[in-house]
């Protein structure tokens, strides 16, 4: 874990990141890793609750979804400011927006809901701000959470 | 992280109390568990306990939608019971429980299921 120091004039700043190899590091150890962050930044309750499930939504969604099979690496980036929690998971696979991915239509009668999409619309709505970008080789997904 | 699962059979009634996490690695369980329910024209009903149930991920959403999906197509019904705040939060952002009755504590879950129990024993006039 990185920490970096607070100045004089400057909000503190916690930060952390975590590589991942898709192919074996287990979802309980990267969620491990998330829960101690968020520990350690002092975040809110409920804000820790929404955020652990935009976590799970991406990091799952990402690791099924960068390397198809093939194993690879993500990179998990947590930053705590005095404003908000950001979250930046980047993969260096072929190109994949989550974002682009439909939204399911929530009115249909249960028999003909589909299963799929759930995990996005919740990312969206437990998130403040979100934005993909296709740099270089990399996949970045970017997510804030605003909190005091 | 984990996923605690009790049930209990009762005529054509199943009671699920889940506790702990419902996330993409523990929804699996759960899935497994209900699964031969969803063609056994002999369950109806479908009560879950959620008072320990501390929080769910899309992939825990999947299992309720499909439990809904089918005892909806057989008139049978799905009740769930005590949700946590964060988990309630979740199950409504995704509009995941259209058919599901949702009661306020698992006393009037217990209550409904000893209902169904006389019911179907033929103890309630019609």
């Amino acid at each position: 874990m990185e920490r970096s120091t607070p100045r004089s004039g400057q909000s503190a700043r916690l930060s952390a990141s975590l590589s991942i190899s898709s192919g074996e590091t287990s979802f309980a150890e990267a969620n491990g890793w998330f829960e101690r962050f968020l520990d350690d930044a002092k975040v809110p309750d409920d804000a820790r609750a929404d955020l652990l499930v935009v976590f799970e939504e991406v990091v799952v969604n990402v690791v099924t979804h960068a390397y198809r099979g093939a194993g690879g690496t993500i990179e998990i980036t947590a930053e705590r400011d005095a404003d908000a929690l950001t979250l930046t998971v980047r993969d260096d696979g072929p190109p994949f927006d989550l974002l682009a991915l439909p939204e399911p239509d929530l009115d249909l009668p249960i028999a003909q809901r589909p299963l799929g999409g759930l995990g996005v619309h919740l990312v969206r709505r437990l998130c403040d701000r979100i934005g993909y970008q296709r740099l270089g080789d990399s996949n970045i997904l970017v997510m804030t959470k605003a909190m005091h | 992280m984990s996923l605690e699962i009790r049930t209990e059979a009762r005529g054509a009634a199943r009671r699920v109390a889940l506790s702990g996490r419902l996330d993409s690695d523990t929804s699996p369980q759960l899935e497994e568990l209900v699964a031969p329910w969803f063609h056994d024209a002999e369950v109806n009903h479908v009560l879950f306990d959620l008072k320990e149930l501390r929080y769910v991920s899309s992939a825990g959403l999947r299992v309720f939608i499909l439990v809904q999906k089918a005892l909806g197509d057989r008139g049978g019904s799905v009740v769930i019971a005590e949700m946590q705040a964060p988990v309630a939060k979740v199950f409504e952002i995704a509009q995941a429980l259209p058919s599901v009755s949702i009661f306020r504590n698992v006393q009037e879950l217990d209550d409904y299921l000893d209902y169904i129990q006389r019911k179907e024993a033929g103890e309630l006039d019609e």
